[in-house]
């Protein structure tokens, strides 16, 4: 639809503003790959290299929407993607499902601790009942 | 908006390609997002700096993310039949443009106004200060300024005064005092300084005025 051409430095500014802006929005790739990058300790320079793409398919990377894991059309969503930013498809799919897969496990840890502290609760109180 | 402004910025517009994004953003192609910001950006821009000219670049940028972004959160509240892609991102961006320009002002005017409660520091009595941060009086009082002034010289101080300006020559400029010796000006220019900003802090933060 739209060919891919080189961006002129106030493009690049101005997508890099875009980027950071979506940064906290899971709907957009830019929360998923910021994600990566607190995971996996890497840099830019790092991302673009595991992604196999230039800085300039990573700043159309943040700005695409997250394909759903769930989603029948994943991978065609993904291929996409790839084909517009320059990356690699296998890459931009580990990395999503390990965000995804470290999500899920924040969550149920978080949510383990959750109960765990309203067990110590329920644990104290009719013993602080006892008390009084 | 100025027929000539509008057709320039209109034809710089693939319209075909953007109801082509929208189309593909509906259907959920995940690159239609990215694509619209690198395709509509400058055109937006463009726009607003023609109309926007006192705003800042920062502004304007943050303006054109804000605009694209609620369309492609609510992407069915845009109509086709009713107007162009471009037109809307245009108009939802100049909404929030005023939205920050409007920010910014009342930013500046609190400052000023602070620096009236520094000059007329009372050892401790704040209540001056408290009246001040309420946004809803001082947007009344902005509007009131521009109906309240009468003398012209009083209107250019405060407009120099709401737009951040510091220097002293100018506002030697305002007042018709620019031919004194430099000294003078600064006296002279600091002496009507504070008399504007009592002026202000009586006017900008009393809601009675709205009454009278």
């Amino acid at each position: 639809m739209q060919r891919i051409r080189a961006m002129t430095s106030s493009s690049l500014t101005f997508l890099e503003r875009a980027g950071q802006r979506v940064l906290g929005d899971p709907a957009f790739l830019a929360f998923w790959l910021s994600q990566y990058q607190h995971t996996a300790r890497i840099d830019e320079q790092g991302l673009c290299g595991t992604l196999g793409c230039g800085p300039e398919g990573l700043l159309r990377l943040r700005l695409c929407l997250a394909p759903t894991g769930t989603a029948r059309n994943f991978i065609e969503q993904v291929e996409k993607i790839a084909e517009y930013t320059g990356c690699q498809v296998d890459a931009l799919v580990r990395i999503i499902r390990l965000v995804d897969s470290v999500t899920a496990l924040k969550r149920e840890a978080d949510d383990s601790r959750t109960l765990l502290k309203a067990a110590r609760q329920r644990y104290k109180e009719p013993k602080s009942g006892a008390e009084e | 908006v100025p027929e000539k402004t509008k057709n320039t910025s209109v034809r710089r517009v693939d319209s075909a390609l953007l109801s082509k994004l929208h189309e593909s953003l509906r259907a959920g192609d995940p690159t239609a997002t990215a694509r619209l910001f690198e395709v509509i950006h400058r055109p937006i821009r463009r726009t607003l700096r023609r109309l926007h000219s006192q705003a800042s670049e920062d502004q304007i940028n943050d303006a054109t993310v804000d605009a694209v972004l609620s369309y492609i959160k609510r992407p069915e509240q845009y109509r086709p039949d009713k107007q162009s892609l471009f037109s809307y991102l245009v108009m939802s961006a100049r909404g929030d443009l005023r939205n920050l320009l409007a920010r910014e002002r009342r930013r500046r005017l609190k400052e000023i106004l602070r620096d009236d409660v520094e000059l007329l520091d009372d050892g401790g009595n704040n209540d001056l200060e408290t009246n001040f941060i309420e946004p809803a009086d001082i947007e009344r009082s902005l509007v009131n300024l521009e109906r309240l002034l009468n003398d012209p010289k009083d209107r250019a101080m405060v407009r120099l005064m709401a737009a951040g300006e510091r220097s002293t020559i100018r506002f030697a400029e305002a007042l018709g005092i620019a031919h004194l010796s430099v000294d003078e000006q600064r006296k002279l220019v600091k002496r009507e300084k504070d008399r504007v900003k009592k002026w202000i802090e009586r006017h900008a933060t009393d809601p009675r005025d709205d009454e009278q």
